[in-house]
Formats: structure tokens, sequence, C-alpha cells
């Protein structure tokens, strides 16, 4: 994944369980356990195979009181790094292409 | 006279006589135990074919002939009219056991004991806590109130749910490689199983300790008077009624079938653990 544009629609891979261990939040692909950090844990949530990438900004943006732009790119950054990893797959917009994607924080395998 | 403290509307309803049946066991308000009705039927699970429980927390020994050992405890077993009637006696020392039991209870994998999770707490354990929960008193009711006090319901419920967590995560993990390898028959009777433990897992966490599996499903529908817990049961049966010959026989849809329960999990344990 290049690039991402505002009307892809990221879903979870069926094959990715979320478990809380204490304070901790992992994604489990096979043997693999990936750590969330807060922010990354929300958009992974949001990620409901019918939200668009810019509907889940715009929630970051809402929820946490960010500037719109950064938390469209936050989310853009973590959801080529969550789609790399093979925990969602996104399904193709039409709409306009996004930045290049930056190096996202907040994923730790 | 004994003190009766029972819901007569429920011993009507059961048909039951209070009097009878403690004269079964001979126990009155002098028995130095809690006297309650547990089960199914107290409940509201259970059938006009279910035996009756009667259970006797405390110092009194077993009166009747048809007398076993279960798993910590004695069962006297009786017959009025057409219904078997148990009596279950345990112990102060077992309850003492098993509330220590429960007061260290580690909830993670880790833990003094080093022992397996799902083997911290036996189900026979579990099942009496929570039928000292549910129970109806028959006799000593200050009694009965005075031992459910003694337990951290809320704390077994979390601890059922961990166990059901880690019994998702081996159907889950199953069914990936059974989905790989093709392994059809196999696959639909474990996604069967997964759907099974995710109810489980899902009544427990609204804070139901009943361990019963075959009530999982009437547990699951006493609590979907709420639109969530409608949403998981209608998900729930949809799923378990699926047709089963086409998925035997179109590999396509036994895929998806399997991605259905998979997907179904991971919703339904995504908000236990929100």
């Amino acid at each position: 994944v290049s690039t991402l544009t505002e009307r892809d629609v990221p879903v979870q891979s069926v094959r990715v369980r979320r478990r809380r261990y204490g304070k901790r939040i992992c994604l489990i692909l096979d043997n693999h356990y990936f750590d969330l950090d807060e922010v990354t844990d929300a958009i992974w949530t949001s990620c409901d195979g019918a939200s668009s990438v810019a509907e889940i900004g715009e929630r970051l943006h809402q929820g946490r009181g960010w500037a719109l732009g950064p938390a469209v790119q936050a989310t853009i950054a973590t959801l080529a790094v969550l789609a790399r990893e093979g925990l969602v797959t996104l399904v193709a917009g039409t709409a306009k292409t996004m930045e290049p994607l930056g190096s996202p924080t907040g994923v730790k395998s | 006279m004994h003190a009766m403290t029972t819901d007569s509307t429920l011993l009507e309803r059961l048909q039951i006589d209070a009097q009878e049946l403690l004269a079964l066991e001979g126990l009155s308000d002098q028995t130095d135990a809690a006297v309650f009705l547990g089960g199914s039927l107290v409940e509201g699970l259970g059938n006009r074919s279910s035996d009756v429980d009667v259970f006797v927390v405390g110092n009194a020994e077993p009166r009747g002939e048809n007398v076993h050992h279960a798993a910590g405890g004695l069962c006297s077993v009786h017959m009025l009219g057409n219904r078997r009637v148990d009596f279950e006696y345990w112990s102060e020392a077992v309850v003492s056991r098993i509330a220590r039991k429960l007061a260290s209870l580690t909830l993670h994998d880790e833990g003094p004991d080093n022992v397996a999770l799902e083997r911290r707490l036996d189900e026979i354990e579990i099942c009496l806590l929570h039928r000292i929960r549910v129970g109806v008193p028959l006799l000593n009711e200050p009694r009965l109130t005075a031992l459910r006090a003694r337990f951290d319901y809320a704390r077994l419920a979390r601890f059922l749910v961990e166990v059901k967590l880690r019994e998702i995560d081996d159907a889950l993990e199953d069914l990936y490689g059974m989905l790989d390898d093709g392994d059809v028959d196999v696959g639909i009777l474990r996604a069967r199983d997964l759907l099974n433990v995710v109810c489980e897992a899902y009544c427990h966490h609204r804070g139901n300790t009943n361990v019963r599996r075959k009530w999982r499903s009437k547990i699951l529908a006493s609590l979907a008077r709420d639109p969530e817990a409608s949403e998981v049961a209608e998900q729930f049966w949809s799923l378990q009624l699926e047709a089963g010959q086409p998925l035997r026989s179109d590999r396509e849809a036994w895929r998806k079938h399997l991605e259905s329960c998979m997907r179904f999990a991971n919703q339904v344990t995504d908000r236990i653990i929100a």
C-alpha cells in the first residue's frame, strides 16, 4: 500500500484478534503480537468495515480534540502500517489520493 | 414449625410442598446450616423433568439412605412424587476453602500458583458459588445472606470471562488452520463450538455466573431485553442455524460461513474487552 484515499474503507482482517493484557492492548495475527497505543487502538476499533479513512480521521478529530488535518494524517499513517502488516485490508475508494505515507508510530511488533 | 422464608410462588409453581420437601432429610430451623433451593428451576431455566436441588451449607449431615460423594460435598437423593430431589451438603470448611481460592485468584496467566487459568477453580466449585448466589432460602435466610456476602461475584464473572476468552482463542486458532487446509466438516463443527463459547463469554461479561453449558441460549435470551444483547443473540442464532448441507458441498459458502463466525467472535470479544 503506497497511497490511501479518503474514501478507502479499511476492513479488519478476520484473522486478527484484539486482546487486553492488563493495560497492554495487542492485536494478534498468527503468532505475531502488535502492541497498540491508545490512538492506534481507537483507529483499529473504528475499522468497522463501513467507515472510510476520512470518517475515521474525523472521529479522531472529534474524540480527541485534534485539528482535523493532523487527525486525518495520523489515521492515514496508522492505517498504512496496519495494512502493511496484514491487520487490515483496504477496500478502494474513488476520492482524491492522499499524501504519501509517513512513518507512523503506535504499532510495534 | 419451620421458619419458612421461601418464595412461596416458586414452590407453588413447582407444585412442591416445602414441609414435605424438608422432611425428606429431617431438616428444620434447628438445622445448623443455610438451606436453600438452587439449580435450574430456581432460575427459570429448567423444565418439568428437572431435578429439584436443595443445598445445605454448614454443619449438617445427610440422613437419607442413598448418599454419594460429590467432589467435596455429599449428595442425598430422594424422590418426591415424580420428581427427583437432590440434597447437596457442603461443609463450612469446604466453603471457606473456595472463598479463599476466589479471593486470591489471579486473573491472568502468570501468578504464584502457575496453574492454567481454567484450572484455578473447579466447575463444581463455580456451580456451588453460583447456586449460593441465586438460591432461594428455605430455612435460615440470614445465613444464606451472610454466605453470599463472602464471595465477590463480580470477580467470579471476570474470571469466567478470562477463561472463555482463552477458549475463544483456541477455537479461532483451530479455525485458521481448518480454513487453510479446507477441513470442511471439522471446520463447521468447530465454528459452532466457537459460537457457543462466544455466547458464554458474553453472558459472563454481563455478570452471569452460571457455567452449565446447556443453558447458554436461555441465559442469552434472558439478557436480550437490551439492544446490544438482542443483537448478539440474533447473530448467534443466525450463524448457528445456517444451512448445513450447502456449507458441506459449497466450498465458498463454507469459507464465508467460517469467516462470519470468526468475525462475530471478534466483534463480541471487542465489546467484552473494551
